[in-house]
């Protein structure tokens, strides 16, 4: 297993850019442990669960924080 | 584990390293790479308390610094004390979830709908690689 660290610094509802971390978590030698961009695993959903996982999670003044829950459903997610 | 790190992305402005300084990245993905092993951990040990961490407190959600952050956990219903309680259950969905294969798969059987079968083995089953 792999973890992959994507990073995202966006603007919250107030502007004040907010610093986000994707962890994913990949298993080895599965078609998804060949993608490199959040964007690709965002594209295989389908996969969640089985060949991959992700927590996504904001560093607020309270420190880092879920943005929904652990281990969302990238169904969720939106 | 090996632990991979990528900001790259095809939309450069949207994704990009949180900080010029070498420095702060460096200890930034350490302390990420930190959370990621330890919430993997805490999973393959069935233990909530390393989940709960990073739960919005109850308090921490009425802050007004908060901002659009401050959003209740999970489905918008839980509170922390809440999601704690469910973490200890070994009979809620989300300790399921997390924790115990064979339960998630009864409840598959029971509601499908609830439950989609790509998620028939989750969290523990993929940690420990099934």
């Amino acid at each position: 297993m792999t973890i992959e660290i994507f990073f995202q610094v966006s603007p919250d509802g107030a502007g004040v850019d907010v610093d986000r971390a994707v962890l994913v978590y990949v298993l080895t030698g599965s078609p998804s442990g060949t993608f490199s961009r959040l964007q690709d695993f965002e594209g295989a959903v389908d996969k969640w669960a089985e060949e991959f996982l992700w927590i996504q999670i904001a560093l607020t003044r309270f420190g880092w924080r879920y943005e929904q829950a652990v281990f969302v459903f990238p169904y969720d997610t939106d | 584990m090996d632990v991979f790190v990528s900001n790259a992305a095809s939309e450069p402005q949207l994704w990009r390293a949180p900080s010029p300084n070498k420095i702060d990245e460096v200890r930034r993905l350490e302390e990420l790479s930190q959370i990621a092993e330890g919430l993997r951990a805490a999973v393959l040990r069935k233990d909530p308390e390393p989940l709960l961490k990073y739960y919005w407190r109850d308090a921490e959600k009425s802050d007004p610094s908060s901002g659009a952050w401050g959003l209740p956990n999970a489905d918008g219903t839980g509170t922390y004390e809440s999601e704690k309680a469910h973490l200890a259950n070994p009979a809620s969905a989300l300790s399921c979830l997390l924790f115990d294969t064979a339960c998630l798969r009864a409840m598959a059987c029971q509601n499908a709908a609830m439950i989609q079968d790509s998620v028939s083995q989750f969290a523990i089953s993929f940690f420990q690689g099934r």
